[in-house]
């Protein structure tokens, strides 16, 4: 009996085994290619491979003062309980507070960026002169010596009475938000507040929060906007507006206080800033750069640019009447124009077509960032692509056309409003990131690395890769994990791969699933945008149709606006026919979802005017003089489209000549020990003459997140040599690397060079084994 | 039908200063603010505004008593002045200093009437309402009763960790249901692990996990199939399961029961919850204080 019983006790505890199965990436995977920076629990979910989360980094609440004045009271405790799925109030036209909204489905992460230039810091006790300042309650906050006696000192000037035996100190006084410091309140504590009690530390990872701003420049109606995203907790005690910063240019005096009070301020601050509208810039949002060290800056501080919002898309621009486009025959670069190139007062009227500012657009303002890395040597508009809404609603992520409640409290709080004040504006779109886990330094990572896209509000899942991609094929179950291992993500760079013959580039893209109540809409097309500078120094642009067709799908529904059936998925492997290795260029994906009804089309329809009606007029008269647009068409209006069709934009890849072409070699590990030895060769497809002749130095950095290795070499002692395959590269290697940060599993390795302003990466997931970790191309 | 271009008034930008132009209409003297020798609170403070209309709502309460608090050099307070009084083009000369700007701005009233700076002092007043005093701050005791008592809204929602092979309709068509079949048998005839299926099937644009809790599967794969994913038993290859793509083959690895996390864990959005609850009886008191005083209704105790 007992031999039975210990045969039974052991067997029980062998089943009972809970620790994870061999090859489980929650077992031992690799760490994270990022940083750390806060405490928080490691989250149950995290995939190396990456996975999409959707979210909104561009949301006002009361503490803008134009959402305040078009009637919004809820702030950002609320902006971010609506992102996850709450119900919140929304202004009526009287702006009271008696409409509501909430969304279907919540977003993965949101930041409350409310404009700066209102914040203020009241300081109500130490300004001479303050009504406040000779009360008692001051007088003591001011006698006080030791900051514990500051707890002596509340806002008890809203009661006679004091506090009895007030603490001297606080344990929670260093949590984020918790102000202990009762002098001053300030609408930037309360923002912090509000991101602290919204963010999910647990394993979980239910929902991440980021600490924001706008920073809000508009001379002389030319928008200069631009958003500060912070990685974590850890910000400036105060947001530098555009107040502040008026002294310097703009955007240079944001880049100056944000470098100063985070990025250099050594206190584990780090942020990014992303500009947004310039389709309403006059041109001034990417202004010429400075110099070449201006260039280098701007692209350091500026990886992305909102391309989609609810102000208009910035994409492209072309006029259907007209036949012609801002540099482009794109017609699909219709979608969503504004018929204004600013918002000064002397935009009446509008540039024509010819005269339109370029750099109100991305794409274009892509190609002359080639042209200025050609001259300058660094590349000041290297832009990855997010999407946002900048409701006024407080109402984050809400995209959906269908029901849209408007963004801008009581100007648009109801059908008439929005169809006759601003039938121009849209849902806005979503920012989608591939971040190993759902928190903020995996998400900011994702956003510094470019490894982004952006959505017009739908949810479609998109992959993009560029390399060698051997291995890589639709038909291939681990397109995924060989395509980080031979290429690079969206957002990245790449040399010339395949010598004279063209990059690989792998597109997957899925539709958005969509609810119960809204079904997603299924796929057209996915194209390849182009865009280069050819050797007389003139832009120039390609959209390639890689996968689906535009003859696809093309039957909505006009009665009942149910899109046609298309793809619920493509994919495509394509090489460029017009590869050419001297040129720079970049390569984008735009997925197009099949046709389907704009806002205005389902909400004219709601008020009984159908667009598409022969009698459409009588209906609109009948209804109400608002809902006279309802009947526009895109026989009338050069940009307006009642049908549209829902896109993404992936960050762009950029094919640069002198980039790394590739990293041959291996770490390997010493027996038994977290150190190793390092021996790499650094293909290159080119170097800077400088360099070459001895006049730079060299900087060398391997990291996987932690920082495995940096040499230096001093001018002239770069030992850069050509390779049997008659590139330029360099051998690096060393005796002594630390592997204790990479963990178990495969890697994802960032082999990085600097000289002056040339800059060259090369990512790719390496594979480990017992010997150590390798390139998977050798 | 054309569209016409948009009036210059509909850009918020502009909407704002026109608005406080517009409210120079109406012109008030502005309270002087200069400081008493005795200590005064913040009652007296509101008391002493000057004759007018009696506080009708609560905004005008706090906009007094913001206006009374806030200091009267108020950076931002000032560069809305300035801004006004050039827009306004208040300024005798080119040579103004901003200070004098904000000063003719203020002598016409424009601090107690542009729409921006009242909003911007009533929001002021409110924060210094809602601002917690040290005395709410909780010790870790009263913290901790808080988190036994409401754990259940700090829960992490179960979750369950999968992986799949992946079918694509896209690409097999009318052979998808059969080739799920022949491809589930082949999975535990050969009695393949959960993670050694990797050759297997199609490439998902998502991976090969599915890890979370049911609402985020739904948004990755479709409502029908995490509700059908609830009921898969853990420990074997199963299905088909149809999802907006195609059909899967699941092995469930784990399933977490929804769950409060470590207090530690969630210690900054508890506290916040925490305070803001407890903050919001005393809100309602003080702003019932103000009120009180200032519209000194018969019996109204403060």
């Amino acid at each position: 009996m007992r031999i039975v019983l210990v045969t039974l006790l052991v067997a029980t505890l062998a089943c009972s085994d809970l620790s994870p199965a061999p090859g489980d990436p929650s077992a031992a995977g690799p760490a994270a290619p990022w940083l750390r920076t806060e405490e928080r629990a490691s989250c149950a979910s995290f995939d190396p491979l990456r996975q999409p989360l959707f979210g909104d980094l561009h949301v006002h609440t009361r503490f803008s003062a134009d959402a305040s004045i078009f009637g919004t009271k809820v702030g950002p405790r609320d902006a971010y309980a609506f992102a996850q799925g709450a119900s919140i109030a929304l202004a009526d036209e009287q702006e009271q507070p008696t409409r509501s909204a909430r969304l279907e489905r919540p977003i993965d992460f949101a930041a409350v960026t409310d404009h700066a230039e209102f914040f203020g810091e009241v300081n109500l006790c130490l300004t001479s002169g303050s009504p406040l300042y000779e009360t008692e309650m001051c007088q003591n906050l001011r006698k006080a010596d030791d900051p514990g006696d500051r707890f002596n000192v509340t806002v008890q000037w809203l009661f006679p009475a004091g506090i009895d035996n007030p603490p001297k100190s606080h344990a929670f006084c260093n949590t984020p938000g918790v102000d202990c410091d009762a002098q001053a309140v300030s609408v930037w504590q309360e923002m912090q507040a509000a991101a602290e009690e919204a963010y999910d530390r647990s394993e979980a990872c239910g929902f991440t929060s980021f600490v924001g701003y706008e920073h809000t420049a508009s001379p002389f109606g030319r928008h200069k906007h631009r958003n500060v995203i912070f990685r974590n907790h850890v910000v400036p005690a105060v947001p530098s507006s555009q107040l502040e910063t008026a002294a310097e240019e703009s955007p240079q005096g944001v880049w100056t206080a944000i470098e100063r009070d985070c990025i250099d301020a050594g206190s584990g601050c780090d942020a990014v800033i992303i500009p947004h509208n310039p389709n309403l810039s006059g041109g001034e949002q990417f202004e010429e750069p400075l110099d070449a060290a201006d260039a280098q800056r701007r692209q350091d501080r500026e990886p992305l640019v909102e391309i989609h919002q609810i102000k208009g898309n910035s994409e492209c621009r072309f006029d259907r009447l007209a036949g012609d486009g801002v540099g482009t025959e794109d017609e699909l670069c219709a979608f969503e124009q504004l018929t204004r190139a600013h918002e000064g007062p002397d935009n009446d009227p509008p540039p024509s077509t010819a005269a339109w500012p370029r750099r109100n657009l991305v794409r274009s303002t892509l190609q002359d960032g080639l042209a200025l890395e050609e001259s300058l040597g660094a590349n000041p508009f290297r832009m990855g692509f997010v999407g946002g809404t900048d409701t006024h609603n407080s109402n984050a992520g809400d995209t959906e056309e269908d029901g849209w409640d408007g963004a801008q409290g009581n100007s648009d709080a109801s059908p008439a409003r929005r169809i006759g004040n601003d039938l121009r504006t849209n849902p806005g779109g979503l920012t989608v990131v591939w971040a190993e886990e759902n928190s903020r330094d995996a998400i900011f990572a994702a956003l510094e690395r470019r490894e982004t896209y952006a959505t017009s509000g739908t949810r479609p899942a998109v992959r993009l890769f560029a390399g060698t991609l051997d291995g890589v094929s639709c038909d291939a179950p681990d397109l995924i994990a060989q395509a980080y291992a031979t290429g690079t993500p969206m957002g990245g760079e790449l040399g010339a791969v395949r010598f004279a013959a063209s990059p690989r580039f792998a597109v997957l893209a899925a539709k958005d699933p969509g609810t119960d109540e809204v079904p997603g809409t299924d796929l057209q097309r996915v194209q390849i945008v182009k865009g280069w500078v050819d050797g007389s120094g003139v832009a120039r642009e390609r959209v390639y149709d890689v996968a689906g067709s535009a003859a696809d799908g093309t039957g909505l529904d006009r009665s009942s606006c149910t899109p046609a059936a298309g793809a619920r998925e493509l994919c495509a492997v394509w090489e460029d026919p017009s590869f050419d290795p001297s040129q720079r260029a970049f390569y984008y994906v735009r997925v197009l979802e099949n046709p389907t009804c704009r806002w205005s089309t389902l909400t004219c329809k709601a008020e009984g005017v159908d667009p598409f009606a022969a009698d459409c007029a009588q209906q609109a008269a009948a209804r109400g003089e608002a809902f006279a647009d309802c009947c526009l068409t895109q026989a009338e209006d050069a940009f307006f489209e009642p049908v549209i069709q829902e896109r993404a934009w992936t960050s762009p890849i950029w094919y640069r000549p002198e980039s790394i072409v590739r990293v041959t070699g291996a770490i390997t590990r010493r027996r038994g020990a977290d150190a190793g030895a390092l021996d790499l060769r650094i293909a290159l497809g080119g170097v800077p003459e400088k360099l070459v002749q001895g006049e730079l130095p060299l900087t060398v950095t391997i990291d996987s997140g932690s920082e495995l290795f940096r040499v230096t070499y001093p001018p002239g002692s770069v030992p850069i040599e050509f390779d049997a395959a008659g590139y330029l590269g360099l051998r690096v290697t060393s005796e002594a690397i630390d592997l204790a940060s990479l963990g178990a599993g495969d890697p994802t390795i960032r082999v990085r060079l600097e000289s002056g302003l040339y800059r060259a990466e090369h990512v790719r997931r390496w594979r480990a084994s017992d010997d150590g970790i390798a390139p998977v191309e050798q | 039908m054309s569209v016409e271009a948009r009036p210059a008034l509909a850009f918020p930008a502009l909407r704002l200063l026109a608005i406080g132009a517009a409210l120079i209409v109406a012109v008030r003297a502005w309270p002087s603010t200069a400081p008493s020798a005795a200590p005064r609170t913040i009652a007296t403070l509101v008391a002493a505004a000057p004759p007018g209309a009696s506080p009708a709502n609560d905004d005008e309460i706090l906009f007094r008593a913001g206006a009374a608090a806030v200091a009267a050099d108020d950076p931002v307070v000032e560069a809305r002045l300035v801004k006004l009084a050039r827009y306004l083009e208040l300024g005798g000369t080119a040579e103004e200093s901003d200070a004098e700007l904000a000063e003719v701005a203020r002598g016409l009233g424009l601090a107690g009437e542009d729409v921006v700076i009242r909003r911007y002092l009533v929001e002021a007043a409110r924060l210094a309402l809602e601002h917690p005093a040290p005395a709410d701050l909780p010790d870790e005791d009263e913290l901790r009763a808080y988190y036994e008592r409401n754990g259940a809204r700090f829960a992490a929602p179960a979750r369950v960790r999968a992986t799949h092979v992946y079918l694509s309709a896209a690409r097999r068509g009318e052979a998808l249901a059969a080739d799920a079949a022949r491809v589930l048998n082949d999975l535990n005839t050969r009695a393949v692990g959960p993670w050694e299926a990797a050759a297997l099937g199609d490439p998902f644009v998502r991976g090969a996990v599915i890890d979370g809790p049911r609402d985020a599967v739904a948004r990755s794969f479709g409502p029908e199939f995490a509700g059908a994913l609830e009921s898969v038993a853990g420990g074997s290859w199963q299905g088909p399961i149809e999802s907006a793509y195609g059909l899967h083959l699941v092995w469930v690895v784990e399933r977490a029961p929804a769950a409060p996390p470590p207090l530690d864990v969630v210690r900054g959005r508890v506290l916040h919850t925490f305070l803001r609850e407890r903050g919001a009886a005393r809100v309602q008191q003080r702003l019932a204080a103000l009120r009180c005083r200032a519209t000194a209704e018969p019996g109204c105790v403060s």
